[in-house]
């Protein structure tokens, strides 16, 4: 399907007699043919914005409670209702999207900041390369739900450590992406040429080999993304994430659990917030995907 | 297989040895009488050098001794084998479960692609790779149970005890997690059907004039079989995590539910064999997966 898009667009390139079309511009009508995606980043985006924009969105303060206003229906004062300590379930909403978002950005960090290096060199460096991905296939041998309750077990209940359980549970994949490309790319001519010249290993590996090895690396990471939101949210409503008194979307939903017969707007409200990261993250994945693929960039410069 | 089981083994050892702080006083909590700590202490062996630690911990595992409970006072094998079988009875549900939606409906959007039946399919697939799991759940509880009253909230019954009941009481979390991972099937199942489809061969199987149906199911799945096993053995991955949402949710007294109580409760040797255990299994999975190729497909061997 991809391929024959591309067929088409290069077609149209050539019947108008454009001599040579930029990769970004090849990229951005690949783009525009998925309105999905555009849907998806601006999905992401409109989240962003709003987490952002929280404190001056939120019609109360996430933590304040109203014991005469427990468990109301969405109403003018309380958009989503309120739950069993009367506190606005919109405002603790929108603070949950903002940590899951935090969150999720900084795992992306913790697993790249792990992952890249390893991969590059495991990829790289012959020597390394067994006992570095050795290594990985055993952090990988553990089903990543399991691995991160038990870091967490370890670790104790607090966001940093969400975040440092997952960035380890994330890393191995990010590596073994990381690495495949290297493998790849450290084939090419220039990366030869470049050893020919006397080049330090390291400078090769930074300088040439990395940069063109980050586009399924930039995959990777927008699909950790996707899987660190859901994750931050199943660990904190298993209780063992952030502690129970962050307004997380996972904690939240622990606690309308067991009101959700009576007072269902507590529960339903951060699983959709949950839903609407995740299909946004993973259509902005598939489309980065789609842009990012190295045949389409090779075909675009030919 | 042996050297990853060992770094298996390691990691699990890591896992309690390297976070800050004394295990003994982790395990006992801070208020912990100094004696009692130190009888502990004693008890783990945390007193010899590190190296010494791990060696024993890995000979140990290795003859299924995986220590003692602190919260039961019984060996951890045994309180695993205690919680085993409704986790058994779930998962194998739940499999059944993904196998029968998932497969079925990655091959029929497959060779109906691009119909209204298609695109349901890949909406439904990508619906459920982003829906987190334990917010269906709980809207399944609500719909199902609370609101039609059709099935129980939650608990378990020996499926070997009395049949019926016990799989009233697995239904729903059979469901939820078989449904989630079908999605995974489905959108796996309809790639590979459509690379096959695109073979020679089946063009040379209508043109003979053999029936749609045959050359679908006696030509084309079998050769997309091998992505559908792969898919299976990583599904065991997820599942271990699904039946610790579901077994939390339905309070079941499963392995995931053992697992989220100890964590609770510190109890880290049950933490730790549970942890190894679960990763032993996935990789053993993982070979018999291996193995299950050369069955399917003569051409692979090792």
């Amino acid at each position: 399907m991809r391929a024959a898009r591309l067929a088409e667009v290069r077609a149209k390139a050539s019947a108008a007699a454009i001599p040579a079309v930029s990769p970004w511009r090849l990229r951005w009508r690949v783009i525009r043919r998925r309105p999905v995606v555009i849907a998806g980043a601006a999905l992401i985006a409109l989240l962003g914005v709003g987490a952002l924009a929280a404190p001056v969105l939120a019609p109360v303060g996430p933590q304040k409670m109203s014991i005469t206003d427990r468990l109301r229906p969405p109403s003018d004062a309380h958009p989503l209702g309120t739950d069993d300590f009367g506190r606005d379930v919109s405002s603790r909403v929108l603070y949950g999207v903002r940590l899951s978002l935090a969150i999720g950005a900084a795992v992306v960090v913790v697993s790249s900041g792990l992952g890249l290096p390893a991969g590059l060199v495991a990829g790289y460096v012959p020597r390394l390369d067994n006992p570095i991905m050795r290594v990985m296939d055993a952090l990988m041998a553990f089903p990543a739900v399991i691995l991160a309750i038990a870091l967490m077990a370890a670790l104790g209940p607090s966001a940093t450590n969400v975040v440092v359980a997952l960035g380890v549970v994330y890393a191995p994949r990010m590596a073994r992406v990381v690495r495949g490309s290297v493998l790849v790319v450290g084939q090419f001519e220039y990366v030869t040429a470049a050893r020919a010249l006397g080049l330090a290993d390291r400078s090769i590996m930074v300088r040439h080999v990395l940069p063109n090895c980050l586009s399924p690396a930039v995959v990777q990471g927008t699909f950790t993304f996707a899987y660190a939101v859901l994750g931050e949210a199943l660990l904190s409503f298993l209780g063992t994430g952030v502690p129970p008194y962050v307004p997380s979307l996972g904690t939240v939903l622990a606690g309308g659990r067991v009101y959700m017969g009576q007072a269902p707007w507590i529960t339903i409200f951060p699983g959709l917030a949950i839903m609407m990261l995740v299909i946004g993250l993973n259509l902005v994945g598939d489309g980065l995907r789609d842009v990012l693929d190295p045949r389409l960039v090779r075909a675009g410069s030919a | 297989m042996v050297p990853i089981i060992i770094l298996v083994g390691t990691v699990v050892f890591l896992l309690v040895h390297l976070t800050p702080g004394d295990p003994a006083v982790i395990m006992l909590g801070p208020d912990a009488p100094d004696d009692a700590v130190a009888a502990l202490r004693r008890d783990l062996g945390l007193d010899a050098p590190f190296y010494t630690q791990w060696a024993r911990w890995l000979r140990r595992a290795a003859v299924g001794d995986l220590g003692t409970s602190i919260f039961f006072g019984i060996p951890v094998t045994t309180a695993i084998r205690r919680h085993l079988a409704p986790t058994l009875y779930l998962s194998l549900l739940a499999v059944l479960i993904a196998i029968g939606i998932g497969v079925p409906a990655g091959i029929l959007s497959a060779v109906r692609r691009g119909s209204f039946l298609d695109q349901t399919v890949t909406l439904v697939a990508f619906l459920g790779v982003s829906v987190p799991e334990f917010w269906l759940a709980l809207n399944l509880v609500l719909l199902f149970a609370v609101r039609l009253g059709l099935l129980p909230v939650a608990g378990y019954t020996s499926p070997l005890v009395d049949l019926a009941a016990g799989l009233r009481h697995l239904a729903l979390p059979a469901f939820t997690m078989g449904f989630v991972q079908s999605a995974l099937i489905a959108r796996m199942t309809r790639t590979a059907m459509l690379e096959v489809v695109a073979q020679d061969y089946i063009r040379t199987a209508r043109a003979k004039g053999l029936s749609f149906r045959r050359v679908t199911m006696g030509h084309a799945f079998p050769n997309a079989l091998i992505t559908v096993i792969t898919v299976v053995g990583i599904i065991f991955s997820v599942m271990m995590g699904g039946n610790v949402v579901a077994e939390t949710i339905f309070t079941i007294p499963g392995v995931g539910q053992l697992l989220i109580t100890s964590v609770l409760r510190r109890d880290y040797p049950v933490i730790q064999g549970i942890v190894l255990i679960v990763a032993t299994a996935y990789v053993l999975i993982n070979l018999a997966v291996d193995v299950v190729y050369t069955l399917v497909d003569p051409r692979i061997r090792y």
